[in-house]
C-alpha cells in the first residue's frame, strides 16, 4: 500500500488492470518496429498479457479490499468477472489472429484496442463509484465503436460502427445524466453514499436511477433498448462480434449487479421496471430470432434473450442470486465464444460462415465442428448435461424464491427457453438432417479457432456434467450494503 | 449383501451398453463397413441381456427382504450427501432401483430387444440409413432400461421423454413418405401430452412428499391423504394413457405402423407401449390407496380392450389390425393393474411380447417377400408360398387368442380369473367378450392372409428371408408357445420373483389359480370368434354380402375408428391452424411475402451507411430507445410512490 495525494493505493489489487495495460503498450510499440510477418507476435503478447493479469489475480485470492478511496473493488465478485472478461479477450484474440490484410484495420490498432476494451470492462468489474463506473464504460465503448469499424472494406462494417457509436453515445448520455441525477439526490459519487440515499427514495433519486438502467440497459442490450444488436453484430467482425456478445455484457452485468447489491441490498422492488425489461427481452430476443437467416444476428437476438435470463438471478435474493447468474454468465461465455469459435473455424479467416444456408448437412462434410455447435446450440437451448442446463435451473429457483415476479421471471423464462428449443433444434436438425452436400466444404482447420472450440466445448460439458465444481463460487460475494 | 459389487455395476453397465452402442455408432459408424454398426448394435443390447440374466438370478437367489435394491451413482455419493441436483428443498439423486417388476422388463426389453435386433439386420438390408436405424434402436433400449430401472420419478420422466423420441425417430424413418412424417408428429404430441400428465403428478408428489424418490414416497405413501392421490393417480394416468395408446389417447398406434416393421414389433407391440402399465405397477402404493384413480385406470383399460378389439375387426391393413390388437391386449394389461392383479398384468406382458413380437415379424417377411404390401384383400393363399411365416403366424395367433397350451392361454386366464377373485363382474363379461373378438379378427386376418382362395396380388418379387430374420423368429415360436408355462395350476414361478416388489400390497393373489368356469369361458368365447370368422371367409356363402348390407353403418363406424380422428381433427387442428394462419396474415405480413423481403434487406444492407442514415432507421432506433425510457423512467417513478415521493427531498 503507498498512499498517494492522502489516496491510498493497493497495489496488487490493480496489478490485472496494470499487467493487461502493459500488454496493450507493449502491442502498439511492437507494431511500430515490426513488420507485417510478425503480425502474429501481437495477437500473442495479448494473449501472454491475459495470461499475466489472470496469474497476479492468484494472490488476490482471499484478501477482499476497496482501493483509490473506496472507489474500486478488488473482491471474489469482481474476480470473476475479470475471469470472463480475460478469458474472452484471449479467445477473441485467439480468433483474430487468423485475419488478414485484406480485412482492413492494422493488426496492431486492433489487438491493442481489444486489450485496452477488456481493460474498460475490468474497471467496470470492480468500479463501486458512479464515476469510475462511467470511466469503464467508456473506456470500453469509445475502443469498441472503433472495432466495430475494424471490417471496413465491407460497408456492413462501416454501418455498424456508425449505429453503434450514435446509439451508444445515446446511451452514455442517459447514463451520465442518471449518475448526476443520484449525485444530486445522494451527495455523494459512491455506491455505499447511494445507498444511504435509497432509504428514502426521492423523485430526483427515482429518475436517476431510471436513467442509469436505462444506459446500462442500452449496453446489455435489453429490450426496448435491443434495436441497435442485429446490425452491428452482423456488421461488425466476427471476433468483435464474439467479445461484444461476452465482454460488454459480463462488464455491464458486473454493474448491475453491484449496484443492485450495494445499493438495495435484500430489497430489490424498487428494481421492478428491470424484471419488466428482462421479461421483455427473454419474449423479444427468442421471437426475434426465429426468422434469422443470418447466424450473427441469430446470436445477437439469442444474447438479448440470455441477458433477460441472466437479470433473473438479480432479482433473487442474496449472494445466492448472484451465485446462479454467475454460474449462467459463465456457461454463457463458453458457449457463445464456443459458437463464434466454430463460426471462425469454418470461415477460416475468409468469407464469414454466417449465412444459415450454409448449414443444413453440416454434420456430414465437417462433423467435428458441427457436433461442437450441436453441443453450444444445446447448452444455449438448456439441454440436460450442458452448463446452459444448470445455468438455467438455478435461475428458476431464483425466481421461485423472488414473489410474483420472480415468479413472472420464471413463466418467461420456461416460454423464452421452449421457443428457443426451436431457434436452435431448427438448426440443428438441418445440420444432421440427411441433405445431399449441396454446399463447398468448408476447409478451415486453423489451429487457434481449434483451441476455441475445444475450450468452449469442454467447459460446457464440464459444467454441465459436473456443475459442483463451481461450487468456489457458492460462499460469495463481499459487496453487500457494508 | 447390499453392497457387493456386481449388483452395485450390473445396472449401470446395463442401462449405458446400447447407448455406449449409439455413440459408437455415431463416431466410428461413418468410418466402417455398414454390417459394423449392425454388430455393434448387436453386441450393445445382447451385452445388456446377459448382464440383466446374471443380474436377475442374482437378486432371485437373495432372501426375499433383500430383493428391492437402490443402487446410487456414482456410489459415493449417497454416503456423503451428494446429490446430482440440490436445489434446496429438491434434491434429486441418480438412482437405479432393481427389483422383481424392473427385471421382468429388463429381460423383455433386453432379450426381446436382441431378437429384434438381430431380425432388423436382415430386413432392414435396403435400406439407406441402415446405420442410423440401428443407432435410433440402441438409443431406444438405452432410454427403455432407464424409463423401467429409474429409482424416481425424475429420470422415469427422462427414459420416458427419451422413448418418446426415439419412437418419433423411428416412425418417421422413411422421411421421405409425408405419411411417415405426419405419423410420426401426431405420436410425439400426444405423447407429450403424457408426458405433461405425468410432471403434474411429479410437481404433486414434490408438494406432497418433498421427494421424487420411490422409496421415500411409497415409505410415506398414506402421509397425503386420499383426494391428492386420487389426483396423483389420474395425471398418472395421462401419462400411462397416452404411451400406451388407451383411450381417449389412442389414435397415434395405428398411425405409428408407418415405421418400419422391427420397430412396430419392439416399440409399438412388445416393449413401449406398455410402460403405462409399468407406470401403474410401479406406483401401485399410490393406486392401493387412490380406489378412484384405480377404478380409472381398470375402467380405461377394459373400455380400450374392447372397443380397440371391435376396430381390429374391420381393417385391412395387416400391420394395423395387429396395432389394434395391441391396443386391446395391453388394455387387458391396464385392466389388470387397475384392479390391482398386478403379477397379472406382468405376466401378461411378458406373454404378450413373446406373440406380438412374433406376429409382427412374421407380418414383417410377409411384406417384405412382397414388396412393400400390407393390405390383406391383395394377399391370400399364402400359407404354401410362405409356409414358415404362416407357422409362424399361426402360434402367434393361437397364443394371441389364448388356446391352451400356448403362452397367451396362461395370462389371459390369469387375469380373467383375478377379475372374478377380486370382484368385478363386469370387466370380467366384457374380458371375456374382447376374447370371442380377438378370435375373430385374428382368424380373420390369418384367412384372409394365408387361405381364403389364392393368391390376389400382383407378382411378387421374391426377397427371400434370410437367417438374421428366420433365427429370431424361430426363437420367438419357442417363446410363444412354452412362455406361459412359467405358471401352470400348482407351480406359480412368477409370483414370488414379483412378491418383493410387491410386499406392500394387499392384493397380490398367486397366479396358479385357475377356475374352470373362467377358462372355459374364455376359450368358448375364442371358439365364437373362430367359427364366425371361419363362416365368414373360409366358406363363402350368401351370408357375408347379407350381413354386409344391414351392418353397413355399424361397418362404417368402425372402419373409422369411431371417428375420434375426425372429432379432434375439426376439435383441435382446424381451429388452432386457421387461428394461426390468421395471425400470420395479420400480424406478420412479412411471413406472407417471405422470401421477396428477406432479399430486399440484404440489397439493403449492402448500401452505405450514409444512404441508411438518410432513411432514417437509425432515427428509428433512437427514437424507439426514447420511448422505452420513457416507458422505464414512468414505471420507476410509479412504483416508487408517485407523487408522495416526489415530494421527498
Amino acid at each position: 500500500m503507498t498512499a498517494f495525494a492522502g489516496v491510498t493505493i493497493s497495489w496488487p489489487a490493480l496489478a490485472p488492470i496494470l499487467v493487461l495495460t502493459g500488454a496493450g503498450l507493449l502491442i502498439m510499440l511492437v507494431d511500430l518496429v515490426s513488420r507485417a510477418t510478425l503480425r502474429g507476435l501481437l495477437y500473442g503478447i495479448g494473449i501472454l498479457g491475459a495470461v499475466g493479469a489472470g496469474l497476479t489475480m492468484l494472490p488476490l485470492y482471499g484478501h477482499s479490499v476497496t482501493t483509490l478511496a473506496g472507489a474500486f473493488a478488488s473482491d471474489r465478485f469482481s474476480w470473476l468477472f475479470d475471469l470472463v472478461l480475460l478469458g474472452s479477450l484471449a479467445v477473441t484474440l485467439l480468433l483474430s489472429s487468423l485475419r488478414r490484410a485484406e480485412d482492413g484495420g492494422s493488426p496492431g490498432a486492433y489487438a491493442a484496442l481489444l486489450v485496452f476494451a477488456a481493460i474498460g470492462g475490468m474497471v467496470m468489474a470492480g468500479a463501486a463509484n458512479l464515476m469510475i463506473i462511467f470511466l469503464g464504460l467508456e473506456q470500453l465503448s469509445l475502443a469498441l465503436y472503433v472495432l466495430a469499424g475494424m471490417g471496413y472494406p465491407r460497408a456492413a462494417s462501416q454501418e455498424a460502427a456508425l449505429k453503434y457509436v450514435l446509439l451508444g453515445s445515446l446511451a452514455s448520455a442517459f447514463l451520465i445524466f442518471g449518475s448526476a441525477l443520484l449525485y444530486g439526490s445522494s451527495g455523494g459519487l459512491s455506491l455505499d453514499a447511494v445507498h444511504a440515499a435509497a432509504s428514502v427514495p426521492s423523485g430526483l433519486f427515482v429518475t436517476g436511477l431510471a436513467l442509469f438502467v436505462v444506459g446500462i440497459g442500452f449496453k446489455l442490450a435489453l429490450a426496448p433498448f435491443h434495436s441497435w444488436v442485429p446490425d452491428v453484430y452482423e456488421g461488425s467482425p466476427l471476433a468483435v462480434t464474439a467479445f461484444m456478445a461476452v465482454a460488454v455484457k459480463a462488464a455491464s452485468l458486473a454493474v448491475l449487479a453491484r449496484v443492485t447489491y450495494v445499493v438495495f441490498g435484500h430489497d430489490t422492488s424498487a428494481l421492478a421496471p428491470l424484471w419488466l425489461l428482462a421479461i421483455i427481452s427473454m419474449l423479444v430476443g427468442n421471437v426475434g430470432a426465429i426468422r434469422q437467416r443470418n447466424l450473427k444476428r441469430l446470436l445477437g437476438y439469442s444474447s438479448i434473450a440470455q441477458v433477460g435470463y441472466m437479470v433473473v438471478g438479480l432479482a433473487g435474493v442474496g449472494p445466492q442470486g448472484l451465485s446462479a447468474l454467475a454460474f449462467y454468465l459463465v456457461a454463457y461465455a463458453l458457449t457463445t465464444l464456443g459458437a463464434f469459435a466454430v463460426m471462425a473455424l469454418l470461415a477460416d479467416g475468409g468469407e464469414e460462415y454466417a449465412d444459415l444456408g450454409a448449414y443444413p448437412g453440416l454434420a456430414a462434410r465437417r462433423p467435428w465442428p458441427a457436433a461442437a455447435m450441436a453441443l453450444f446450440f444445446f447448452s444455449l437451448a438448456g439441454i440436460p448435461a450442458t452448463a446452459g442446463f444448470y445455468g438455467k435451473l438455478l435461475l428458476l429457483a431464483e425466481g421461485l424464491a423472488a414473489g410474483p415476479w420472480g415468479l413472472a421471471l420464471d413463466v418467461t423464462l420456461v416460454v423464452g427457453t421452449v421457443v428457443s428449443l426451436y431457434v436452435y433444434g431448427k438448426i440443428v436438425w438441418d445440420m444432421y438432417s440427411f441433405t445431399e452436400p449441396e454446399a463447398v466444404v468448408p476447409t478451415g482447420n486453423a489451429l487457434p479457432s481449434w483451441v476455441a472450440v475445444a475450450a468452449g466445448a469442454l467447459g460446457t460439458l464440464v459444467l454441465g456434467l459436473a456443475p459442483q465444481l463451481f461450487a468456489m463460487s457458492q460462499p460469495f460475494l463481499s459487496v453487500g450494503p457494508r | 449383501m447390499m453392497t457387493d459389487t456386481f449388483a452395485q455395476t450390473a445396472p449401470f453397465t446395463i442401462l449405458f451398453l446400447p447407448l455406449l452402442g449409439m455413440l459408437v455408432i455415431a463416431v466410428v459408424g461413418p468410418r466402417v463397413h455398414r454390417a459394423a454398426s449392425a454388430a455393434i448394435a448387436n453386441l450393445a443390447v445382447l451385452g445388456a441381456f446377459a448382464l440383466t440374466v446374471a443380474l436377475a438370478l442374482d437378486v432371485w437367489h437373495r432372501p426375499p427382504s433383500d430383493q428391492v435394491l437402490t443402487v446410487t451413482y456414482p456410489p459415493a455419493w449417497a454416503a456423503h450427501q451428494q446429490f446430482w441436483a440440490h436445489i434446496p428443498p429438491l434434491t434429486v439423486s441418480f438412482e437405479l432401483r432393481i427389483d422383481g417388476l424392473s427385471l421382468a422388463w429388463m429381460l423383455i426389453v433386453t432379450g426381446v430387444g436382441f431378437l429384434i435386433h438381430l431380425y432388423s439386420v436382415g430386413y432392414m438390408l435396403d435400406s439407406r440409413w441402415y446405420r442410423t436405424f440401428f443407432a435410433y434402436m440402441n438409443l431406444f433400449i438405452f432410454a427403455m432400461l432407464l424409463l423401467v430401472m429409474a429409482g424416481n420419478f425424475l429420470w422415469l420422466l427422462v427414459g420416458w421423454g427419451g422413448v418418446g423420441l426415439a419412437s418419433y425417430l423411428l416412425i418417421g424413418f422413411d422421411m421421405h413418405r409425408p405419411a411417415a412424417v405426419a405419423a410420426a408428429r401426431k405420436a410425439l404430441i400426444m405423447n407429450v401430452i403424457g408426458d405433461v400428465g405425468i410432471m403434474l403428478a411429479m410437481f404433486l408428489l414434490f408438494a406432497h412428499f418433498g421427494s421424487l424418490s420411490y422409496k421415500e414416497i411409497f415409505a410415506n405413501v398414506t402421509a397425503a391423504g386420499t383426494p391428492a392421490l386420487n389426483w396423483i393417480g389420474i395425471w398418472l394416468l395421462l401419462g400411462a394413457v397416452a404411451k400406451s395408446a388407451q383411450l381417449p389417447l389412442h389414435t397415434w398406434l395405428p398411425d405409428a405402423m408407418e415405421g418400419p416393421t422391427p420397430v412396430s414389433a419392439l416399440i409399438h407391440a412388445a416393449t413401449m407401449v406398455t410402460a403405462g402399465v409399468y407406470l401403474v405397477a410401479r406406483a401401485h402404493p399410490i393406486y392401493d390407496h387412490a380406489p378412484a384413480a384405480a377404478q380409472a385406470v381398470a375402467v380405461v383399460g377394459c373400455a380400450t380392450a374392447f372397443f380397440a378389439a371391435t376396430i381390429g375387426c374391420v381393417q385391412y391393413d395387416i400391420k394395423r389390425v395387429l396395432a389394434y390388437s395391441t391396443m386391446s391386449q395391453i388394455g387387458y394389461m391396464v385392466l389388470a393393474v387397475g384392479v390391482g392383479a398386478y403379477a397379472a398384468g406382468t405376466f401378461h406382458f411378458i406373454t404378450h411380447a413373446f406373440f406380438k413380437a412374433l406376429l409382427f415379424m412374421a407380418a414383417g417377411i410377409i411384406i417384405h417377400n412382397l414388396g412393400g404390401e400390407q393390405d390383406i384383400r391383395n394377399m391370400g393363399g399364402l400359407a404354401r408360398r410362405l409356409p414358415f411365416a404362416f407357422w409362424a403366424f399361426l402360434v402367434g395367433t393361437l397364443a394371441l387368442c389364448g388356446v391352451f397350451p400356448f403362452s397367451g392361454f396362461f395370462s389371459k386366464d390369469a387375469i380373467l380369473d383375478q377379475l372374478l377373485v377380486l370382484h368385478h363382474p363386469v370387466l370380467w363379461a366384457f374380458g371375456t367378450a374382447t376374447a370371442a373378438l380377438t378370435a375373430y379378427y385374428m382368424f380373420r386376418l390369418l384367412f384372409m392372409t394365408f387361405f381364403t382362395g389364392g393368391f390376389r396380388g400382383k407378382a411378387q418379387t421374391h426377397a427371400g428371408t434370410v437367417a438374421s430374420m428366420s433365427v429370431p423368429v424361430a426363437l420367438l415360436i419357442g417363446l410363444a408357445l412354452v412362455g406361459g408355462w412359467i405358471v401352470v395350476p400348482g407351480h406359480d414361478g412368477l409370483t414370488p420373483l414379483l412378491r418383493a416388489a410387491f410386499a406392500d400390497t394387499g392384493t397380490m393373489a398367486a397366479l396358479d389359480h385357475f377356475s374352470g368356469i373362467v377358462s372355459l369361458a374364455a376359450l368358448g368365447a375364442g371358439l365364437v370368434g373362430f367359427v364366425a370368422a371361419y363362416l365368414l371367409y373360409e366358406r363363402p356363402s350368401g351370408l357375408r354380402p347379407t350381413l354386409r348390407r344391414s351392418l353397413q353403418p355399424v361397418r362404417n363406424l368402425l372402419a373409422n375408428a369411431y371417428y375420434v380422428d375426425a372429432t379432434y381433427h375439426w376439435l383441435f387442428e382446424v381451429p388452432v391452424l386457421t387461428l394461426a394462419s390468421d395471425i400470420a396474415r395479420y400480424l406478420d405480413p412479412e411471413a406472407v411475402a417471405g422470401g421477396a423481403a428477406a432479399v430486399a434487406r440484404t440489397a439493403t444492407a449492402a448500401g452505405d451507411a450514409v444512404r441508411l442514415w438518410e432513411a432514417g432507421y437509425v432515427r428509428r432506433y433512437g427514437l424507439s430507445m426514447l420511448v422505452g425510457v420513457v416507458i422505464v423512467l414512468a414505471l420507476f417513478l410509479y412504483l416508487a410512490g408517485g407523487t408522495a415521493a416526489l415530494g421527498g427531498r
